[in-house]
């Protein structure tokens, strides 16, 4: 028998959010309305997920041929929001209203933003992307991890 | 020119997310440009402006210490907001 402490079927991420019953409300609404569902497939808002969380199978997007050229606006977005703004220019906003229309660029923008936040606060928490314990082999395992935070 | 286009709120039958664009011109904070922005998706505009007044407006943390931390995250990423 495993002596880790287990709390499933709660994920861990929630469990601490339930500390503050109001607030754990506002963010299950948001998780339902935004990011699992809305307008922009969810698959487009995970890929994101992954490639914020550093997922190696999404990080060199760029060079990759596996992504399209709506997803890869989408992540160079991501990118943009995440670490530098200065990097939607011109060219990218255009590129951005190509493949998107301005609702569209409403959910996955605000997607994006809320997807780092939690990440890097589940990360001071010692939990990972998922909101699970962070495993000891870093990123390895996340490509098959569900990475919109929980 | 912003990138995204201003939300008409005279579109906005919804009377809380009416009440959020409203409260947001009244006050000046969240910015107004930038929640006529998220009013083009009503579910982005009610997750925003419930968390905001859940999490930072209210809650059990004294106030000045989450506004201390957002004028921190502001200035620490050349944000206006």
């Amino acid at each position: 028998m495993s002596s880790e402490p287990r709390i499933e079927p709660v994920d861990p991420g929630d469990a601490v959010r339930a500390r503050l019953p109001e607030l754990f409300r506002t963010y299950a609404e948001t998780r339902e309305t935004v990011l699992e569902n809305g307008l922009v497939p969810r698959e487009l808002k995970e890929l994101c997920a992954r490639y914020l969380a550093e997922d190696e199978e999404v990080v060199g997007f760029e060079r990759s041929d596996r992504f399209d050229e709506r997803e890869k606006a989408a992540l160079r977005w991501a990118h943009a929001v995440a670490w530098d703004s200065d990097q939607a220019d011109d060219a990218l906003w255009e590129e951005l209203h190509t493949h998107f229309s301005e609702p569209e660029l409403v959910e996955l923008g605000y997607s994006i933003a809320f997807v780092f936040g939690q990440q890097h606060w589940l990360g001071t928490l010692g939990l990972g992307p998922a909101g699970r314990p962070r495993p000891a082999t870093t990123r390895e395992g996340h490509a098959q991890d569900q990475l919109l935070p929980r | 020119m912003p990138r995204i286009s201003y939300y008409p709120v005279e579109k906005l039958d919804d009377a809380e997310l009416r009440g959020y664009l409203e409260h947001a011109a009244r006050h000046g904070t969240p910015r107004p440009e930038s929640q006529a922005i998220r009013a083009h998706v009503p579910a982005v505009l009610r997750s925003f402006s419930r968390n905001w007044k859940v999490a930072f407006r209210q809650g059990v943390m004294d106030h000045p210490i989450k506004e201390l931390c957002r004028v921190y995250v502001s200035k620490t990423i050349d944000c206006h907001y």
